[in-house]
């Protein structure tokens, strides 16, 4: 099976029902994409397929063949961060860091649907469980990537 | 579940009883202790060290089973061999933790078993000598201690 | 990453000395004596500092950095005396092995109690000072001057009179061999000085956590490398009768299937997601052992019989609070409660190993690199020079991973099953939640008596639950004659967690009700419910009392300035005196815990009776020196975080012997629509003892929330989490 990851092609032999989330990690050796919960509840695995923000513990890698997908690997352009990724270094946000990930996944993909987003569209979208407690300087990092 | 565990969860459902008197008495040795103790074995002999080489972890998760070795440099011949071999510690409730008895028979000067070692402290192997004379080895151990206290802290 | 240095083992020997015992250090080198190379095969200046030609610092940290900061907040205090550039400072952990060998050269690698700075401040300082006047002598060596007219700033020595100057990168070889002045003789800096510490630097590795580069243990590669998916006996004390691994050895990928000690089968396979599949399909058949039919209900009668029990153990008192309750006009009594919970870090438990019987490895996300290392050597057999353990990055510790070590434990017995080929054990969030090692269960009943005039006479504490010493360091309670004095934490007659009130007469006690659920050190520990226990209790006196709370708290604290100068900067911030917001409640706590002193106030809103908003919360922590600002904020908003999803949420329920929550949809924890406004007042008013900052203030939002509900809606709640009462956290 074919698998597009950040723009290039990876040949997987994967189970077709074995998460995407796996086979990124084991098979296609991207580990930037972490595992939480496994039951889409904690958003550490968010990537995207095509430009849409997706929990990868319970997408089937059958499912996402032939689709663009994109990890928190391909967000920067070279040396040259994502504004994202730019703000949450700016605003200190990482704690431990292992949610952050799929945090900023989620949010890249936020600021796609709505470039200036509100506290509400925040706190209805962005729904991932961080641990350390980061959400303040979350919510500092997305107004300030906002307006970047 | 360990005995001790057990022990503490029946004493909590007896009014002030035996159990308790037992608990309430400050159970554990001291360097001098420990020093007395090793008097009562040597007579007062001058304990040189040397010849004697105690091993146990430097780092102990859980006390409870430790394992112990001590090797004596000896040709354990009837003319010049090992008596006798014990082991002590600073802060265990009694300081002597092992003592074994050899003779020539033994073939080797050597010793291992398990013992509890309470916390952080120097654990010292003393070997008697057919000639009568006293070596010692010793060795700091480290009860690596729980994330939410400093040694010594309680 | 973190690197970890090697030992350059061509150029000293490490020689285990069999007179005497234990180890010792014989060096041979070609710099002469007691210098040490690091791996690149930099001198070492001391054990604390590497300094490249290229005037690179590499800081030593024994600690473990999970998130907290401690990696920075250390280098800046090593960086602050070493006089050199922050922009060239990084970070090494050396490895538990070598300090065995280098009989603990940096001492306790233990992180937690919020300790990592306070405990280590005064040791890292002094290293950092001896390596600045070693420079600066071999600097003045050379120029043939004496040491006094020679400056150390920002990495340059500077010779005064001639105007002469050097890079530390130019004379740090030479340094090495200087003779290292006794460190108790050192001066250190007033930080009223620092120039480096207490500034709000940046972290370091905050670039490689945004880019997923950032390496976990859960992400850890080797050539080679099996993964493992284990399941341990959901029911504590229960072991493996059988299992047919048959059923799934055929399976793809699956290499073996082994069982773990006594109480755990694990299935090994080429990736993770093929063992756990098997590990799903494998039957297995568990001895449940003596534990299988204890509920959640059955731990809660024996703790009730408690409260009213004859013995228990003193940890606080003076007078006689029993006779001044009995004799008291009116009588004010509550009985509080406080469940089991897990930590929950973010990154499940794991462990990679490789055993051989000549070498023993482990590769672990750790918050004490020494446990680690001691669980390896009981599990492996191996001695300790044949062993060692490499501290990877934590997703989250909180006190998991620090003095329990059992993944580690079942890392190495897998891997000594299939030696010479590196093992990654990894844990489901399922197994994660089974084999916690929890927050103690706890009730309480609080009695106070009060006189015609209302006066309070006599207060009585009576705890009743588990030990956490009891479980994991029995020494210390035999110590104490059975007692466990950790129960005490934030209500204790002295020390790091003093209660914060004078009362006439007090008597708090602790009837020892264990269980067999393996209890562990939650974020805080014991300062969580004896926070609620006494802050909400002080809120039920002042309105018997018909007293506001913070000025009915103020009578018992004149014998206790620094609670009363936090307690007071949080009723100023949140404007306790001056109406709150339209429809918004107030609730207020403070407490003393790990050497720092806390309080919080906050302002929330109910609606429907149910649905409560928490709008604000002002904090305030005095932990003497504050060696990190924008850290010590993130942290204090971070335990909110945490003590708040604790307050609402999550609860570990037992039946028939096991935890009955599996995963984020029975035990929850907040999101970013949830989280207050949080405001920070850091107070540093110095002295001699430094205060923790990890820990401390998670515990005063909940009682300040509860004290609030009470406000909003006249309902007292007293038992936690609030989602059994049908309350939301919106």
């Amino acid at each position: 099976m074919q698998l597009n990851v950040n723009g290039r092609n990876h040949e997987v032999d994967v189970e077709p029902s074995t998460p995407l989330l796996w086979a990124l990690r084991e098979q296609v050796g991207l580990t930037g994409t972490k595992y939480g919960c496994g039951v889409a509840a904690c958003g550490a695995c968010t990537v995207h397929i095509d430009g849409a923000a997706v929990r990868s513990c319970v997408m089937p890698v059958s499912v996402v063949a032939g689709k663009r997908i994109t990890t928190i690997e391909g967000l920067a352009k070279g040396n040259v961060l994502h504004k994202v990724q730019k703000a949450w270094v700016d605003h200190e946000v990482p704690q431990c860091g292992y949610c952050q990930a799929g945090m900023i996944m989620a949010v890249v993909a936020l600021l796609r649907d709505k470039p200036r987003p509100t506290d509400a569209d925040i706190d209805a979208t962005i729904t991932n469980i961080c641990r350390c407690g980061t959400f303040q300087q979350v919510r500092e990092a997305i107004h300030a990537a906002a307006k970047a | 579940m360990n005995a001790r565990r057990r022990f503490l969860t029946a004493a909590g459902c007896f009014a002030a009883g035996a159990p308790l008197a037992l608990l309430a008495r400050e159970a554990r040795a001291t360097p001098a202790e420990m020093a007395e103790a090793i008097r009562q074995v040597t007579g007062g002999a001058p304990v040189r060290a040397g010849r004697v080489r105690l091993d146990l972890p430097p780092l102990i998760e859980n006390g409870n089973s430790v394992p112990l070795s001590v090797a004596v440099e000896s040709p354990m011949t009837p003319a010049d061999h090992v008596r006798a071999i014990h082991v002590f510690t600073e802060k265990n409730p009694l300081p002597n933790v092992v003592s074994a008895r050899l003779g020539p028979r033994a073939g080797r000067a050597m010793l291992a078993t398990r013992v509890r070692i309470a916390d952080t402290q120097t654990v010292t192997a003393i070997a008697e000598l057919s000639d009568g004379t006293f070596w010692s080895g010793s060795m700091q151990v480290v009860v690596t201690l729980s994330a939410c206290l400093e040694e010594g802290l309680i | 990453m973190t690197a970890m240095p090697k030992i350059n083992r061509r150029s000293f020997i490490l020689s285990t000395a069999a007179v005497g015992g234990g180890l010792a250090l014989g060096l041979r080198l070609p710099f002469g004596p007691e210098v040490v190379l690091a791996q690149d095969g930099t001198p070492e200046i001391n054990a604390w500092v590497v300094i490249r030609p290229d005037d690179t610092v590499v800081v030593r940290v024994a600690r473990s950095e999970m998130g907290q900061g401690t990696i920075t907040g250390l280098a800046q205090l090593v960086a602050e005396e070493l006089e050199c550039d922050w922009a060239k400072v990084t970070t090494e952990y050396p490895t538990p092995g070598q300090n065995v060998a280098r009989k603990r050269v940096w001492g306790d690698f233990s992180t937690g109690g919020s300790r990592g700075i306070r405990t280590s401040h005064d040791y890292v300082r002094r290293g950092g000072a001896a390596a600045r006047i070693m420079l600066t002598q071999a600097a003045a060596d050379q120029w043939k001057v004496p040491a006094a007219e020679c400056v150390a700033a920002n990495s340059v020595i500077t010779h005064k009179p001639s105007g002469r100057t050097v890079r530390y990168g130019q004379v740090a070889e030479a340094a090495a061999k200087v003779p290292a002045p006794d460190a108790k003789t050192l001066q250190l800096k007033d930080p009223k000085n620092w120039k480096i510490a207490g500034k709000p630097l940046k972290r370091f590795n905050t670039v490689d956590k945004v880019t997923g580069k950032q390496v976990y243990g859960f992400d850890f590669k080797l050539p080679g490398m099996l993964n493992a998916a284990i399941k341990e006996s959901p029911v504590f004390g229960g072991k493996v009768k059988s299992f047919d691994a048959a059923k799934v050895s055929g399976m793809k990928g699956v290499r073996r299937v082994v069982q773990v000690g006594d109480t755990a089968v694990a299935v090994v396979a080429d990736t993770w997601w093929q063992a756990k599949t098997a590990l799903d399909a494998l039957p297995i058949v568990f001895d449940e052992g003596p534990n299988a039919k204890v509920s959640s209900a059955s731990i809660a009668e024996i703790l009730k019989a408690g409260l009213d029990a004859e013995q228990a153990f003193v940890g606080n008192q003076n007078g006689d609070a029993k006779a001044a309750i009995a004799g008291a006009a009116k009588k004010i009594e509550a009985v509080y409660s406080y469940p089991y919970q897990n930590h929950v870090c973010m990154e499940p438990m794991n462990a990679t190993a490789r055993y051989t019987a000549d070498k023993c490895e482990v590769w672990v996300p750790t918050q004490d690199g020494e446990a680690s290392f001691a669980a390896l050597l009981a599990a492996s057999g191996l001695p300790a020079d044949k062993c060692e353990v490499y501290k990877l990055d934590l997703g989250g510790g909180f006190g998991r991973r620090g003095a329990f070590q059992d993944y580690v434990t079942q890392a190495v017995q897998i891997a000594k099953q299939i030696p010479g080929t590196p093992v990654k054990l990894l844990w489901s969030r399922e197994e994660d939640m089974r084999q916690g090692r929890f927050h103690p269960v706890m009730q309480c009943k609080l009695t106070g008596g009060f006189d015609a005039a209302n006066n309070l006479t006599g207060l009585h504490m009576r705890l009743s639950g588990q030990s956490i010493l009891a479980a994991v360091r029995p020494a210390i309670v035999e110590k104490q004659g059975g007692r466990d004095p950790l129960s005490f934490q934030g209500v204790a007659d002295a020390g790091e967690h003093a209660i914060g009130y004078g009362f006439p007469n007090l008597l708090i006690d602790h009837a020892m009700r264990n269980t067999h659920v393996p209890p562990g050190f939650w974020r805080g520990v014991n300062i969580n419910q004896n926070a609620i226990f006494i802050e909400c209790f002080m809120d039920e006196l002042a309105h018997a009392a018909g007293q506001d709370p913070v000025a009915f708290r103020r009578k018992f604290m004149e014998k206790y300035p620094r609670n009363l100068a936090v307690l007071n900067a949080v009723a100023e911030g949140i404007g306790w005196d001056k109406p709150a917001p339209r429809g918004q409640h107030r609730g207020i706590a403070q407490m003393k815990a790990f050497d720092s002193f806390v309080a919080a106030a906050c302002e929330i809103s109910v609606q429907g009776g149910n649905k409560v908003k928490v709008h604000r919360i002002v904090a305030a922590t005095d932990c003497g020196y504050a060696v990190n600002p924008a850290q010590i904020e993130r942290q204090v908003a971070g335990s909110f975080v945490y003590g708040l999803s604790a307050l609402f949420m999550q609860e570990c329920t037992v039946k028939d012997g096991r935890i009955e929550q599996e995963n984020f949809h029975t035990y929850n924890s907040m999101r970013i629509a949830q989280m207050p406004k949080v405001e920070t007042i850091i107070l540093q008013p110095g002295g001699t003892v430094w205060g923790g900052i990890g820990e401390p203030t998670i515990c005063v939002a909940a009682p300040a929330v509860l004290n609030a509900f009470f406000k909003a809606t006249g309902r007292r709640i007293r038992s936690v989490p609030l989602k059994n009462h049908g309350i939301e956290l919106v």
